[in-house]
């Protein structure tokens, strides 16, 4: 008896992802029903970005063909985001409960490089994100990290040009995931991130 | 008499049993800790970087 050993590919790429969601009015970082206060998903890789954000600027509402889009783009490539499960669960909740969708479409099991997921405290010093950023730029790694924040009370009015800055807020994220992803693989110094697996 | 050397026996067979099977398991926490943890994460982190994972098949030998 022998044991033969062959490779199994399990994603083809990959790609990056990030929701912005209003923070919670109860006061809860990731209650039941985040996904009616989701805003925007940023999702691709290197020049091949994309954005989608709610119908007229109304948390929790997108239209069915964005979030197919979203889904098309993300299932089958394994997923690079800050804290992943988070915003694979809210992307699961907006197709799960999408008054056009139904069931039929909601995320299956999915492979995750979380950026945020592990080694997140190192030692005494809180290792955030922009701590993260700041090491990998200064061993030589440009990594696009977030600057500033958007004002989310004017998000929550709906100011056009507060979603403007949003947009660029979101797809920079998505960019730091992936920047940042790159830095712990490829230098040697550093920790390669496991793959987990999100499941609904 | 007879009984008592009979039971005796069976202790000891008991003892000696239970200190070869403490001294596989300490072996064995040795070895996965020496060899197999390392192995294994070997194996996540080249998944991490050639998104491939191995696939294990029994196969029979051809006589």
């Amino acid at each position: 008896m022998k044991i033969k050993v062959s490779t199994k590919k399990i994603a083809n790429k990959r790609i990056g992802l990030d929701l912005e969601a209003l923070p919670d009015p109860t006061g809860t970082w990731y209650g039941p029903a985040k996904h009616k206060l989701a805003l925007c998903i940023g999702y691709g890789v290197g020049d091949d970005l994309h954005y989608v954000q709610a119908i007229d600027r109304r948390p929790g509402l997108f239209s069915a063909r964005d979030l197919l889009r979203v889904r098309e783009a993300i299932v089958g490539n394994i997923i690079v985001a800050h804290n992943a499960s988070y915003d694979i669960g809210l992307v699961n909740g907006l197709l799960g409960e999408h008054p056009d969708l139904g069931t039929n479409y909601e995320l299956p099991p999915m492979f995750v490089l979380d950026t945020m997921g592990d080694f997140k405290w190192g030692g005494a010093a809180r290792n955030g994100l922009s701590e993260r950023c700041d090491r990998a730029n200064r061993l030589g790694w440009p990594v696009k990290a977030k600057i500033g924040s958007p004002n989310w009370r004017r998000i929550a009015q709906g100011d056009k040009i507060e979603w403007k800055v949003m947009k660029e807020y979101n797809l920079t994220d998505v960019e730091c995931a992936l920047g940042l992803e790159e830095f712990y693989r490829e230098c040697d110094s550093e920790k390669t991130i496991k793959i987990k697996m999100w499941k609904p | 008499m007879s009984s008592d050397v009979l039971r005796a026996k069976k202790k000891y067979i008991a003892i000696r049993r239970a200190e070869r099977r403490l001294q596989t398991r300490l072996d064995d926490i040795d070895w996965e800790f020496d060899v197999l943890l390392p192995e294994v994460e070997k194996l996540e982190l080249e998944a991490s970087e050639k998104l491939e994972i191995p696939e294990f098949t029994i196969v029979k030998d051809e006589d």
